[in-house]
């Protein structure tokens, strides 16, 4: 899977990492058990800080993304049965829904979006 | 004479290498030709071809100048210092003539590109791109033991110098295994450890990547048993020196012929494993080249990166260390002409004898060599000068001055003039001995006249 990081963007480098590894998790390009680089390893194939991607890593940790280990590294967790989407994700939705409806979106318009989205597997 | 054409025949093929490189740059490779990542359809795109041949011929042309130019500066009835100058002149024009056809191809296909709207998004072009799986996998063995034999082999020959007593060409002959360290330790800093990405297909990433590793590692461990050969040559030299020169020289050139070969196959690996891709999403870092040449990002960490093709290895100009890199080898390249300047001062200034004040003294350039009277046991005047071999020191057409082995002689101090005799073989009372001898002869006589 390639991980593409804009400079130029007003996203933080390390959110954008994040993003990737979420979106190759969910559409199968990072499979579950699939190892993960090493950090060191990641900001010298990205020319990018360490800590930037120690803190990306943290995050995927915490959300239950990844897995990691001090001898085989970051591993892509299996996640098994259902899960609430947590509150920053709802809120985010909400958003998401709300721009659509602004954006002139019928409620049907807008969850076949979603639904042809969610089909797709989180592809870009 | 001999040794000018030696000089010009051991370093004229470059003019042809360099052309053959430029020539390949015109094959599609990563996506890439003379510097300019194009899509799948502008390998079949007449313009591209047009200027691509344009490039070539121009390349051609400038090779054929180069080796005429070459040619004429071998024939020239010059002394060899005005040669070396003239020959270091020649190595710099082959370096920086055939890079400007090159810039200006580079700019002419970037502005097609744009034109034919094959540029990606800015922020694809200056963006980072990295191949998970393929940085996931371990980078392999970087252990020294495969570079412990030629360091091993290369302490041979300083070892049996120093326990021979031959304690000054012994430590000469440690240059050969310092480098075989300072190989592994190149090696090691500079170790391919980013993929050599190309497009979404990880297969190729990791193909193109273990191709790039491997020859790097094989190229310094190359160089390392060449650097053991040379030193094994070098005191091969003592005794057999026929034998030793014909090691040095196969050493050099089988090093020489394997570089060049690992660079070429390593392209053509490049160009074979890269044949279908460029359709899609691929990899775009043009904006990161300047000239498609000089690596510049200043987003990247990173001072070492890899060439974009080939094997090389090239510095990142935004970080500072990169500029001071790039800085220091352009005036060592600028100024090798100097060296040339050097040789001529050198081998213009004659060497003079003379008695000052109870010493007897021999200098020439900037050498000095002060023996004082009383330390003087016996003095020979010699009309054949002795079989001389160089162990550290300047060695020219009209003057040999250093540390010399002479042939019955044993190790002495030199400081003469080879073409004209007579010569005086001065011993000290603590067993030194040295070869001395004047430009003028007369100048000669008159000293053993004195000493006499």
């Amino acid at each position: 899977m390639l991980l593409r990081l804009d400079f130029s963007s007003d996203v933080p480098i390390y959110q954008q990492i994040r993003n990737q590894i979420v979106l190759g998790i969910a559409d199968g390009r990072l499979a579950p058990g699939e190892r993960l680089p090493t950090i060191r390893a990641l900001a010298e194939e990205s020319g990018i800080n360490m800590m930037t991607v120690s803190k990306a890593y943290q995050l995927l940790k915490q959300e239950g993304y990844i897995h990691t280990d001090r001898r085989s590294g970051a591993t892509v967790c299996r996640r098994e049965g259902h899960a609430a989407p947590d509150a920053a994700t709802l809120a985010g939705l909400r958003l998401r829904l709300s721009e659509l409806r602004l954006a002139g979106l019928s409620r049907e318009e807008a969850l076949v979006l979603c639904g042809e989205l969610y089909d797709e597997g989180g592809e870009r | 004479m001999t040794g000018k054409i030696i000089l010009w025949l051991c370093a004229l093929w470059i003019a042809p290498l360099i052309y053959f490189m430029m020539r390949n740059e015109t094959r599609f490779k990563k996506n890439l030709a003379v510097g300019v990542t194009l899509p799948q359809s502008a390998r079949e795109d007449g313009e591209v071809l047009s200027l691509l041949r344009r490039f070539g011929r121009q390349e051609g042309a400038l090779c054929l100048g180069l080796l005429a130019a070459g040619l004429v500066c071998l024939l020239l009835p010059v002394t060899m210092g005005v040669s070396l100058m003239l020959f270091l002149l020649w190595v710099e024009l082959c370096v920086f003539l055939p890079a400007i056809p090159y810039a200006r191809c580079n700019r002419a296909l970037k502005a097609l590109k744009e034109r034919r709207g094959w540029r990606p998004e800015l922020w694809e072009r200056t963006g980072a791109v990295a191949d998970l799986s393929v940085a996931a996998q371990l980078p392999g063995e970087l252990g020294f033991s495969a570079f412990l034999w030629p360091l091993l082999v290369s302490l041979i020959p300083p070892a049996v110098d120093i326990v021979r007593g031959e304690v000054l060409y012994g430590l000469i002959l440690l240059i050969g295994a310092a480098c075989v360290l300072l190989f592994y330790a190149m090696y090691r800093w500079a170790f391919r450890r980013k993929a050599e990405v190309v497009d979404e297909n990880s297969q190729r990433t990791a193909a193109l990547t273990r191709v790039r590793r491997q020859y790097w590692k094989r190229m310094w461990l190359w160089s390392s048993w060449a650097m053991a050969a040379l030193s094994l040559g070098m005191w091969l030299c003592q005794l057999q020196p026929v034998l030793g020169m014909a090691v040095v020289l196969a050493a050099a050139l089988a090093l020489g012929i394997y570089s060049i070969w690992v660079e070429f196959h390593i392209r053509g690996l490049q160009e074979r494993l890269t044949a279908d891709s460029g359709t899609g999403s691929y990899v775009d870092e043009d904006d990161k080249w300047i000239w498609g040449m000089f690596y510049y990002d200043p987003n990247d960490s990173r001072l070492i990166v890899n060439d974009r093709v080939g094997m090389n290895t090239t510095v990142n100009l935004a970080r500072r260390a990169g500029r001071g890199i790039a800085v220091a080898l352009a005036v060592i390249l600028l100024a090798m002409p100097l060296l040339g300047v050097w040789i001529i001062w050198e081998e213009r200034n004659p060497v003079v004898l003379s008695l000052e004040e109870g010493e007897l003294v021999a200098a020439h350039a900037g050498s000095r060599y002060e023996i004082p009277l009383e330390e003087i046991a016996d003095a020979a005047l010699l009309e054949e000068l002795p079989a001389i071999s160089r162990i550290a020191g300047t060695a020219m057409d009209t003057v040999d001055k250093g540390r010399y082995r002479a042939e019955g002689y044993g190790n002495v101090t030199a400081c003469l003039n080879p073409q004209e005799g007579p010569w005086l073989l001065v011993v000290t009372a603590d067993g030194r001995q040295y070869l001395l001898s004047a430009t003028d002869p007369a100048e000669t006589a008159a000293v053993w006249q004195a000493l006499r």
